[in-house]
């Protein structure tokens, strides 16, 4: 009986959303009198700050009673010695899961496809950043096992990315570096880390703090470097023709 | 036959694959007894729930708000007020962000030294400090690769000085902090603002906003970091 108590209580969920959209909502009201709008406009508003607080509060009720027990376990599972070679497959596989379905990815897709006049084609972009990101949980996971500091992973892929930037027209830089948040959702965020904090956990050579964290990171990189060799390819491309 | 709405099918749709996952390392490996199986199929089923509500209230409410604070930002008298409005909007919006939240929630597994409510503060002022540095930027009509690769070349540098244990924390907050409610909320707040303000490339102008927000958090988390030693 004890789940369903804690799948119902929202008390303590609920307290800690409605301090988080207070000051949020105190600007809303305060620019929304000031620019005038009209009733409806403001009601409006309203209404959807309701369904904002109502979503927020399922939602973090669902992830704090779901998915990160859930995912703590898993690593948990998968932390201990006999297993650990699962975690790197599993990380590539729990990353594919998380990209292929997340709708920010083919926006992006969308976006690129435009700014590079249909030279990059949309599949193309989709296809790398799932591949990309399945690879970068792997890797992730696997620099865990290792016990090898993030730098092995985040060094060369920063370096790679500020080689890139002065070899791709001005539009591309801009996108790459906003579509660092499309992979990084919240279940990324909520499940994937928790799978990550739960392997260092059970992993005797490990420091949770420092191999725990950093998967967000590997994944927010990832989309990065894909739109700018997009980039550079396009660039190089239209350079040689003109 | 109900026609489905689209959203609840792209919603329940993003989660599924995760689920399938999971149901077959369950089949692999058994990590789960019953209790932990209903706990997490209940759980997937409260966050959809909850994600469908909350992009209904995103679209109703989240976007009209971030394009009409950005298109009143420009009509301040002075670029110092306009600075200030645009970090108290900027930390305002993430503050409310579901994601800092699981931050928390992760910082209390961890146990750390630091205060979860310290690290959370500090990654909420990252971001306003840089929305205010990004509108700056719009204002002046800088080239938005240039602070983008010098912000990135910092971080880069910074992450082999500071100390190691605040590196991999660091590095996540800017992905971490870039939320499902700050990201909307930043993108329309710039919209807003890159409108009212005309005359120049609208499109590319909006972009780099998210990129340069990201930075705020890992840049004042590695700053923690060495303070605290």
């Amino acid at each position: 009986m004890s789940l369903l108590l804690d799948f119902i209580d929202l008390r303590g969920t609920a307290r800690d959303v409605l301090l988080g959209l207070a000051p949020l909502a105190a600007i809303g009201l305060i620019f929304g009198l000031r620019a005038k709008l009209p009733r409806e406009r403001l009601l409006a508003l309203a209404r959807g700050a309701v369904l904002v607080f109502a979503g927020l509060v399922l939602f973090l009720q669902g992830v704090k009673t779901g998915f990160l027990p859930t995912g703590e376990l898993l690593g948990k599972a998968l932390g201990t010695p006999e297993r650990a070679v699962w975690l790197a497959p599993v990380g590539f596989a729990l990353g594919l899961a998380v990209t292929v379905a997340e709708p920010a990815v083919r926006i992006l897709g969308d976006q690129v496809e435009r700014a590079t006049r249909g030279s990059i084609r949309r599949k193309v972009i989709i296809a790398a950043l799932c591949l990309g990101v399945a690879l970068a949980v792997g890797l992730g996971m696997g620099r865990m096992l290792l016990g090898l500091p993030i730098h092995f992973i985040t060094v060369p892929g920063y370096l790679l990315a500020l080689v890139m930037l002065p070899f791709c027209d001005r539009v591309f830089a801009p996108i790459a570096f906003d579509s660092s948040t499309v992979a990084t959702g919240p279940l990324v965020v909520s499940f994937i880390s928790a799978v990550a904090l739960g392997a260092a956990e059970a992993m005797d050579h490990t420091d949770p703090l420092l191999d725990g964290f950093g998967l967000v990171a590997v994944v927010a990189l990832v989309p990065v470097l894909c739109v700018m060799a997009a980039g550079v390819v396009h660039t190089l491309k239209t350079r040689r023709t003109s | 036959m109900a026609k489905i709405p689209r959203d609840f099918l792209e919603t329940a749709g993003s989660l599924l694959p995760v689920t399938l996952v999971v149901l077959l390392l369950q089949a692999a490996l058994g990590f789960l007894d019953a209790e932990g199986l209903a706990r997490y199929l209940g759980g997937t089923i409260l966050s959809t729930a909850g994600l469908l509500l909350f992009l209904r209230g995103v679209n109703i409410s989240l976007l009209p708000l971030g394009e009409l604070v950005g298109g009143q930002l420009p009509r301040v008298s002075s670029l110092w007020l306009l600075l200030c409005l645009a970090f108290i909007v900027g930390a305002s919006a993430n503050a409310a962000d579901p994601s800092l939240q699981i931050l928390a929630q992760h910082m209390k597994t961890t146990a750390g030294e630091v205060s979860p409510a310290l690290l959370l503060l500090v990654v909420v002022a990252g971001i306003g400090v840089f929305v205010s540095l990004a509108l700056l930027r719009i204002a002046l009509g800088l080239h938005p690769a240039l602070l983008l690769g010098l912000g990135y070349g910092l971080v880069l540098a910074l992450s082999l000085v500071v100390p190691e244990a605040a590196v991999p924390i660091a590095l996540d907050a800017g992905g971490v902090a870039t939320g499902p409610l700050t990201v909307p909320f930043l993108i329309s707040l710039g919209l807003g603002f890159v409108s009212v303000l005309g005359g120049r490339n609208t499109s590319s102008d909006g972009f780099g906003l998210l990129g340069l927000a990201a930075l705020g958090p890992v840049l004042g988390v590695m700053l923690l970091g060495t303070v605290l030693g």
